[in-house]
């Protein structure tokens, strides 16, 4: 059941990604940035789910904007990236005021229900908990999960 | 099992328990109307096809409620209509090797009509024997029963105690009266007789012809409904052992599904000091109500509570005897779906959890397991 | 009950802490005492009584038998001797309780009134709250300045209710609002919602007052509708009250009114843990439905929520009880409150909670604790070496 080498998961395809360091990824230890794909092909409201040695992320375009997140919930584990992507009532600070925001980034874990920011990685419940997120970028039409670097959407031209 | 096709390689390794695990808990659920309205006499078939069961369509807002969404297309709603997501999504990526179907008719109390609600559960064991276990040797089944005319009920307990997947009969909390009314005694004179727990599950309080769900009224919120949900267990479970069912039938065993586990121990603090001084209206009871509970009242884990330190679950399960009596419980595919590998607390002992999780189990619905295990024997080694 | 008061060494200590009861009934000595406070129009009813019982006014027929409870018999009105269901007379409540068991204060109300608000007509009740009020003013606060009120009100009406309790809290010894537990809907909702302003807007904390489960227009007393025993209504009692606390809590009543505190009394606390480790689950999952609600249910509760320690049961060995409370930061959660003269009320002397308590929280459960929850309650400086208790509370 242990994914053994990294591979795309979801959508049909399989093709492995390729990272910046393949041989270090063998050998446990992360690359410093893999590709899952062309951008093209993870449509709007998309997204796809990649194995990375040993942890899986998600990669969600929302409106054009692409965001990555550690697919593990911290609270019993469950497959984050797989939850349901919707909006919330941000904290409001008087009774009745309904604040309706973050529509299509905010992921409900699948077991649960606990809400995260695909922004920031944050559940909204308790800011100090935090999913790692990563930064993507395009380069010359395909998407690169930077796993060194901490950070969170990033802009597609 | 070779004949499913293999769970989806999960990208977060769980950790392993060396063992199987038994859960009491699966909503299996039609796929349609038809699989059912094709069991009913003629006379309700119309009105189920139609969609008519009662008021259970009345609800709250479940913004944050629904089920599991981690399938194979994320953010879509897994159903357990058929044994393959089952398999798929619960019983290979789990360990689990028998799992109960609980079902999801749990609306059949709040109905007014008692002949059509008995026709439904009729109708619905048949799918859930006919047609579902037997698409997995994994799978048990559970008895669902509308306790409206007891007459009834036992009839349907009767008709299906012999059946070899047939584990336990089920009655939902959602309830006129605590089950342990006199009204009932003859469903769970039955089931002792028969050598079938009865379990309990929520779900449709305050619906049809119920009181309302919480004794204050109705609340507004799914999250004050579903926390409020612990209020029925803790009545049902002081109305049966003060009502005496447990005393009047040693060989009845009670199951509470997600009713929570921690708040038997105030409970028997309180039930204790009671019997002692109002013992009069108690006459069946022989010894104090936490013994009858230690020994006949059975906990399930989902949804498993989280106090802040996780010792004091562990010392709550500790001071109302839990070894023996809590098992295992995923709720699958429901949202608050809870993972075997991961709720019990780092501290439980090697010897607690492989109870939970399996023995405990396999000791209550041990009759007919020795049966289905050595058929399976057979069947391999063939 | 009668754990020995020597087994805890930090009441030597504690002995010099004022005690204050925050739960003491009273009661007419005869119907006619209530009649100068009604208008004529009532007159009759209130004597004859609904179903036409003695004794008349309000009259509490538990449908559950209690051998235990005064409520059957004469001894509701008798001469105020423990055991009975209230005291009739501020003499006689000073001699047999506040000085017998050495108590600087206490906390009263009428021991019937909570069945006002169970009433199914409007305008009697809203007169009868009104009535008892004025009379408990006159013939025990004006009596004895050790003893503090309870305004009753009708929930039936809520405009009135808010008229009253703004009335009412003209004396300065009125320092809560009394709401039965048995109730239509639970109060955390909005229909009930200004009576909670009120309160805060007066200073006053809220009891939410155990017994009139399942009674009048209230609701069955389980969600399964009528048990069979008296020992499982004493259980779903507390049942009741958690839903008017999670109602509260939910609705946002403490991000309304962040200074108000809500006291349930005769409803236990032993049950609340583990409600509170469900409650604070479901809460990380479905808090988008109260957006404003922005901490865990168990916090609020912590700080705006007291029980009297009067029927909390025994738990043997104590420290179990603790245990459990201290899971949700819960040591401030108890006050001492008897019931008195209920049967079972226990004096500072034979208090389960006192005789077990850490002595840290000694000071709180005899008086800092009520001091904190009902602002406008002082105590006179010859009884306080705890000066400035009431400003030293939680808040």
């Amino acid at each position: 059941m242990k994914t053994e080498t990294a591979s795309a998961t979801l959508a049909g395809t399989s093709s492995g990604p390729r990272s910046t360091a393949d041989e270090t990824s063998r050998s446990g230890a992360l690359p410093d940035s893999i590709c899952v794909g062309a951008a093209a092909d993870i449509p709007e409201g998309g997204r796809r789910i990649v194995a990375v040695g040993k942890i899986s992320i998600g990669v969600f375009n929302v409106g054009g904007r692409w965001y990555a997140l550690r697919n593990f919930c911290p609270h019993w584990g469950a497959e984050l990236c797989r939850g349901r992507l919707t909006g919330t009532n941000a904290p409001a600070a008087r009774t009745g005021e309904y604040n309706w925001g973050q529509v299509g980034t905010i992921l409900r874990c699948p077991w649960h229900g606990w809400e995260f920011s695909l922004e920031s990685g944050r559940a909204v419940f308790d800011e100090r908990l935090k999913v790692r997120t990563y930064p993507v970028t395009l380069r010359d039409g395909e998407l690169w999960i930077e796993l060194r670097s901490k950070g969170g959407a990033q802009e597609t031209e | 099992m070779s004949t499913y096709p293999p769970a989806r390689p999960n990208a977060v390794p769980h950790p392993r328990l060396g063992y199987p695990v038994f859960d009491i808990e699966v909503h299996s659920s039609p796929p349609d109307r038809e699989s059912i309205a094709k069991y009913l006499p003629q006379r309700y078939r119309e009105r189920y096809a139609r969609g008519y069961v009662g008021p259970a369509q009345f609800g709250f807002s479940q913004r944050g409620g629904g089920h599991r969404t981690d399938g194979d297309v994320p953010g879509e709603q897994l159903h357990a209509n058929h044994a393959a997501p089952v398999r798929r999504y619960l019983l290979e990526p789990f360990d689990i090797e028998w799992a109960i179907c609980t079902g999801n008719f749990y609306f059949l109390s709040a109905l007014p009509d008692a002949d059509y609600a008995a026709a439904l559960a009729s109708a619905f064991n048949n799918w859930t024997v006919n047609e579902f276990v037997v698409q997995d040797p994994c799978l048990l089944a559970a008895i669902t029963l509308a306790p409206q005319d007891p007459a009834l009920a036992v009839r349907e307990i009767e008709r299906w105690a012999g059946h070899p997947r047939v584990v336990e009969i089920i009655v939902p909390t959602v309830s006129c009266l605590p089950l342990g009314n006199r009204l009932f005694h003859p469903i769970y004179e039955a089931a002792a007789a028969c050598g079938l727990p009865v379990a309990a599950h929520p779900t449709h309080e305050g619906k049809g012809i119920a009181p309302p769900p919480t004794a204050a009224g109705y609340p507004a919120t799914y999250l004050e409904f579903h926390t409020g949900l612990a209020a029925n267990a803790v009545t049902h479970a002081a109305s049966l052992v003060c009502e005496g069912v447990f005393a009047k039938y040693p060989d009845f065993q009670f199951v509470l599904l997600e009713g929570g586990i921690s708040w038997m121990l105030p409970l028997m603090w309180e039930l204790d000091a009671d019997w002692k001084r109002l013992r009069a209206e108690m006459p069946l009871l022989k010894e104090k109500p936490s013994d009858y509970l230690k020994r006949q009242f059975f906990y399930t884990t989902q949804p498993i509570e989280e106090p802040k330190a996780t010792e004091d679950l562990l010392h709550t399960y500790e001071m109302i005897g839990g070894a023996t009596q809590i098992m295992f419980s995923s709720d699958f595919p429901h949202w608050d779906f809870d993972d075997p590998f991961r709720i019990l607390p780092g501290k439980t002992g090697a010897e607690l959890k492989r109870r939970i999780l399996r023995e405990n189990a396999r000791r209550l619905y041990g009759r007919k397991l020795a049966a289905l295990e050595s058929a399976v024997a057979v069947a391999e080694a063939a | 009950m009668t754990t020995t008061t020597t087994m805890n060494p930090s009441l030597t200590t504690a002995a010099s802490i004022p005690t204050i009861d925050a739960d003491v009934h009273v009661r007419w000595q005869a119907d006619e005492d209530i009649l100068p406070y009604l208008s004529a129009t009532w007159h009759e009813r209130w004597l004859r009584a609904p179903g036409g019982h003695t004794p008349a006014g309000l009259v509490v027929r538990p449908m559950y038998y209690d051998p235990d409870a005064a409520a059957y018999s004469a001894a509701m009105q008798g001469p105020g001797t423990v055991g009975a269901a209230a005291f009739p007379h501020p003499d006689v409540l000073a001699r047999d309780w506040l000085e017998a068991h050495n108590l600087a204060a206490a906390v009263i109300s009428c021991y019937d009134s909570p069945l006002i608000a169970t009433y199914g007509d409007v305008d009697y009740p809203v007169e009868v709250a009104r009535a008892v009020n004025r009379w408990i003013t006159d013939r025990f606060l004006e009596a004895d300045a050790r003893l503090f009120g309870s305004i009753t009100v009708a929930t039936q009406h809520v405009e009135e209710a808010v008229r009253e309790i703004h009335r009412a809290a003209r004396h300065p010894r009125m320092v809560q609002v009394l709401l039965p537990a048995g109730a239509r809907m639970p109060y955390g909702h909005a229909h009930f919602r200004p009576i909670f302003k009120a309160a805060a807007e007066c200073g006053l904390a809220v009891a939410i007052v155990s017994g009139t489960e399942g009674m009048g227009t209230s609701n069955p007393p389980t969600p399964s509708g009528w048990p069979g025993t008296m020992a499982e209504m004493r259980v779903a009692r507390t049942s009741v009250f958690t839903a008017h606390l999670t109602s509260l809590v939910t609705s946002g009543a403490f991000v309304d009114f962040p200074e108000l505190t809500v006291l349930g009394m005769g409803t236990g606390v032993a049950w609340l843990p583990p409600y509170l480790w469900r409650f604070d689950k479901n809460w990380k999952a479905l808090r988008s439905e109260c957006p404003w609600l922005r901490e865990l249910p168990s916090e609020v509760v912590g700080r705006h929520f007291r029980f009297g320690s009067g029927a909390i049961t025994p738990v043997d060995p104590p420290g179990e009880f603790w245990r459990l409370l201290r899971s949700v930061s819960g040591s401030r959660l108890v006050i001492h409150a008897s019931g008195a003269p209920r049967w079972d009320a226990q004096d500072p002397g034979s208090s389960f909670v006192l005789s077990s308590a850490p002595a840290a929280l000694q000071a709180w459960i005899r008086s800092e604790g009520a001091l904190a929850a009902c602002p406008r309650m002082r105590i006179e400086q010859n009884q306080a070496t705890l000066c400035g208790a009431g400003t030293s509370g939680s808040r």
